[in-house]
């Protein structure tokens, strides 16, 4: 049976359409940029998250201060690193790490319940250590 | 083209839209809790396992911290380290009470949940604006105390015996990610790991095929440890010690001679019980290789040793990835 010219077309059309609409969900995953190379620094105070930066995008040293519960921390970035510089602690655990440039590695200062942690978006990446 | 080529066109493309949008989809978390920052992720977008996971988390953490009062609802321990009167507690403080002091037996006393002022002594001493150690006569009250203290459990009432204090800080992490692993298991989670300050983790499967977590160590970067579905602890002396008299103090306080002065650098333990690595970490980085191989076949354990910045022992089940 001769199918209509009009018919054909449609069909082309139509399947034309589905085919790239199938391929949209792979093109975006394939494509999209996961941002696994950045190294961020999340910065909390009793848990709750003060800052998140993208340490792969500081260009320039720069400090600043996080107010944690009863005493200050100064925090130092650079280009995939963060430190404590100064903090009102008592013990200095978190100033004496220095700078910490590895991904899921976290400063702790238990004294002021200021944590900051380095992550990527490599989920199957964990670190362990005393 | 057929109204059934078409229908089985629309499906597929369906479908595959449904697979692009769900896929990659992890849930990341983080919480404060046992002084500490404790970092999650889980597979899927459920709120509600965040929030049990934190909830339990928070639980656990007021109710180990016999530091100071976390609140009436919570401060069973608390308030046992206070009298010597029975304190009734409720069911997750009691199994926190009686696992640690079956982990001091499992231990042979290595870890001994009586530290609390024999800690404190050495912190005291070592974090001074100028640092020293306790003396002989003041360690030596501390483990007398120890040693003619107790605990009788009747029912969920607990009766401190003596004068020593109870210290749950070694152990309360394992604890908790033990019960979070009964969590996850109850909620057929199966992709997650845990951390509880990087020195406790727990780990189900990573997103990767294999479903294998890459554990990099903090003090050698030279391999990574491949690891699923289990939990790993550490503990160590090359986190902030302190030299007095040019030797080597940790936190880490050998609870039947009193020092702090550790065996091994670092002792990393892989095994099914995150609350008994806990406890059985700490014991070995305070004793020799021959009591850790021991307690590997006793209790299942996997062990990686390192002194002196080498390895001494590396468990043959372990897998290395360089």
């Amino acid at each position: 049976m001769k199918l209509p010219k009009r018919k054909i077309i449609f069909d082309a059309v139509l399947i034309g359409g589905l085919v790239l609409t199938a391929a949209i969900p792979p093109l975006v995953l394939l494509t999209r940029k996961t941002g696994d190379g950045d190294l961020y620094a999340s910065i909390s105070v009793k848990g709750e998250e003060k800052e998140n930066i993208n340490l792969s995008k500081e260009n320039e040293e720069r400090y600043f201060i996080v107010e944690g519960i009863g005493g200050n921390l100064t925090v130092g970035v650079k280009k995939d690193g963060v430190c404590v510089k100064e903090s009102d602690c008592h013990n200095h655990i978190c100033v004496h790490q220095g700078w910490v440039s590895k991904a899921n590695r976290i400063i702790v200062c238990a004294p002021l319940e200021v944590t900051i942690r380095l992550y990527n978006q490599n989920i199957s990446d964990v670190e362990v250590g005393a | 083209m057929s109204k059934r080529a078409r229908f089985a066109f629309v499906m597929i493309s369906f479908g595959s839209l449904l697979f692009g949008c769900s896929k990659d989809v992890n849930t990341r978390w983080l919480f404060y809790a046992f002084h500490t920052e404790v970092a999650g992720y889980y597979e899927g977008g459920d709120e509600s396992i965040k929030k049990q996971s934190i909830n339990l988390l928070e639980k656990i953490s007021k109710l180990s911290d016999t530091y100071a009062d976390p609140g009436s609802a919570y401060n069973g321990l608390y308030r046992l380290n206070q009298t010597n009167d029975g304190v009734e507690l409720d069911s997750l403080a009691l199994e926190l009470l009686k696992g640690s002091i079956d982990l001091k037996g499992k231990t042979d006393g290595y870890f001994d949940p009586f530290c609390f002022d024999l800690s404190n002594l050495w912190k005291d001493a070592l974090h001074a604006v100028t640092p020293s150690v306790p003396s002989e006569e003041v360690i030596s009250t501390c483990l007398s105390n120890m040693a003619s203290s107790g605990v009788q459990i009747e029912g969920n009432v607990a009766t401190r015996i003596g004068n020593a204090k109870l210290d749950f800080g070694a152990v309360a992490k394992g604890f908790a990610l033990k019960e979070l692993k009964s969590l996850y298991g109850e909620l057929g989670v199966k992709r997650f790991s845990v951390s509880a300050g990087n020195s406790s983790l727990l780990l189900g499967e990573s997103p990767a095929e294999d479903g294998l977590f890459d554990v990099h160590l903090k003090y050698d970067d030279s391999f990574v440890l491949q690891a699923k579905n289990t939990s790993i602890a550490v503990s160590s002396r090359l986190e902030d010690p302190i030299a007095v008299d040019g030797v080597d103090y940790s936190h880490i306080v050998n609870p039947l001679t009193g020092e702090a002065v550790n065996t091994f650098d670092c002792v990393y333990l892989e095994g099914d019980d995150p609350f008994l690595l806990d406890a059985m970490s700490t014991a070995s980085v305070l004793n020799d290789l021959e009591w850790i191989k021991e307690k590997e076949k006793a209790y299942g354990f996997k062990a990686l040793v390192y002194d002196d910045g080498k390895i001494v022992y590396a468990n043959e089940g372990l897998i290395f990835k360089k």
